[in-house]
């Protein structure tokens, strides 16, 4: 008898409902399931920075680059015509044919005449006294990770030693969201917070880049009312500035190559990571 | 003026008027004469073009070099003919290089399509977690640009160097538009 019953209550409450608000009343039941849902799987959401150092220096020429930029330096000469200062060679040569034979009168612009090959000698000069800076540098030299100077032609990116939970890991800098923030307004602070305000970051807009998310161990999921951290990547580039990350909660950077990632850091963190860092 | 009260005083629109200029009538000799001028010189323009068919205006790029094209007889280069050995070996370079680019080009659209794919997902996961954060992550970013960044270089800057003064002509042309100062640009 109850069930007939229930069938009549609940089309005739709707109705009356809808009559009231002026719009269609939404079944209650459908929304206990959806915050049922929220509940069980709450997510901390996280943003972190992947502050990029972009290389300094071309890259060195691979074999292949090499032999076919010195043929095309080769065609490019054969395709040519000459120059002026192939013209002058070729004058200075006729002129000291000239020389040679006996009714020759020197004439006072050609005894003041510089040769285009003495003209090439002092420009050899002029460039010997100017030493450019090595492509090396000294951070290289001690395998300094700290540094921002060490391969300058590579993109470096920027790990800190990161206290998550009871243990540090190598991550980029990462802090959760507080209420109010947008997830690149929790990014720039992350960046602040963990690596002091002196390092300058031009960030890649407003959307995440990359995605990561672990589970926290079951103490601290009851600490935090979440069951893991969703991180959100967003790129930054550094434009200058040192990164001094000490404080309570991270110990410590490393600027890194693409490479050099999996060394440090966790193998699933390090595979989701590279998807983004892009190096061409 | 208004007739109800004397505290709502106001000025009528045609009171901020000014009274119309009288239209001063052309003299008719004056019109006659400019009309002519006018036709005069449409005719002369005819007659030119009619004349030299029309004239472009010059492209300095395509112009080229006077003094070069005069002594272009001079400057022919003479070259010895490729031996056999020399072409083989330059077209097989050609194709290894053509292989070698194919790769490379391989390798950067697997890593783009990689990077997005990367970011798609990443926003898919935050439009699950919220909305709202979503609409936030997808806005432009106004203060992007403008977006400048120099290098990469042959060899690094020497910190705290002083440039001497070369002797040079710069012949380039500057195309550049300054902008209004603290211009945005604004998206329709």
């Amino acid at each position: 008898m109850a069930a007939p019953l229930r069938r009549l209550v609940v089309p005739v409450r709707s109705s009356v409902l809808s009559r009231i608000l002026g719009r269609r009343a939404v079944p209650c039941h459908r929304w206990l399931h959806v915050s049922r849902q929220c509940c069980a799987e709450q997510w901390q959401l996280v943003s972190a920075v992947c502050l990029e150092r972009f290389p300094v220096t071309t890259q060195p020429k691979n074999k292949i680059e090499e032999d076919f930029s010195k043929l095309m330096a080769k065609l490019e000469l054969e395709y040519s015509h000459l120059s002026d200062h192939e013209l002058r060679h070729l004058e200075d040569l006729h002129l000291a044919e000239r020389r040679k034979s006996e009714e020759y009168e020197e004439s006072d612009a050609e005894v003041v005449r510089q040769t285009a090959v003495e003209a090439e000698d002092a420009w050899d000069a002029e460039l010997q006294t100017f030493q450019p800076a090595s492509r090396t540098t000294e951070a290289d030299a001690k395998n300094d990770l700290t540094s921002v100077d060490r391969k300058l032609d590579k993109k470096l990116v920027l790990l800190v030693n990161q206290k998550l939970g009871d243990k540090n890991y190598w991550v980029m800098p990462q802090r959760p969201r507080k209420e109010g923030e947008s997830m690149r307004q929790a990014a720039e602070e992350a960046l602040r917070e963990l690596c002091g305000d002196k390092a300058e970051a031009a960030y890649m807009g407003n959307a995440p880049c990359g995605f990561y998310k672990y589970k926290f161990p079951k103490k601290v999921q009851d600490e935090v009312g979440a069951i893991g951290a969703k991180v959100f990547f967003f790129k930054a580039q550094l434009r200058g500035g040192q990164v001094n990350a000490t404080g309570p909660d991270v110990d410590g950077h490393m600027w890194l190559t693409k490479d050099e990632l999996n060394e440090y850091t966790d193998r699933s963190y390090a595979e989701h990571i590279r998807r983004f860092i892009v190096e061409l | 003026m208004t007739q109800c009260g004397p505290l709502a005083f106001r000025a009528t629109n045609m009171l901020n008027a000014e009274p119309m200029k009288k239209k001063k009538k052309a003299d008719m000799t004056i019109v006659i004469q400019r009309d002519a001028k006018k036709r005069r010189r449409l005719e002369k323009n005819i007659r030119k073009l009619e004349a030299k068919g029309r004239k472009l205006k010059p492209i300095e790029e395509i112009e080229g070099n006077r003094n070069m094209l005069k002594t272009l007889s001079m400057r022919v280069r003479k070259l010895e003919p490729l031996s056999f050995e020399e072409s083989e070996s330059r077209a097989l370079l050609m194709k290894q290089w053509t292989r070698y680019k194919l790769q490379q080009h391989a390798n950067e659209m697997n890593t783009i399509q990689t990077a997005m794919l990367s970011q798609q997902v990443a926003l898919q996961e935050l439009r699950n977690e919220s909305e709202e954060l979503y609409q936030q992550a997808i806005l432009i970013d106004l203060e992007f640009i403008p977006f400048e960044r120099q290098g990469p270089v042959n060899t690094p800057p020497i910190s705290g160097y002083d440039v001497p003064d070369g002797e040079y002509v710069d012949t380039t042309k500057s195309f550049y538009v300054p902008l209004p100062e603290g211009y945005k640009f604004k998206l329709k």
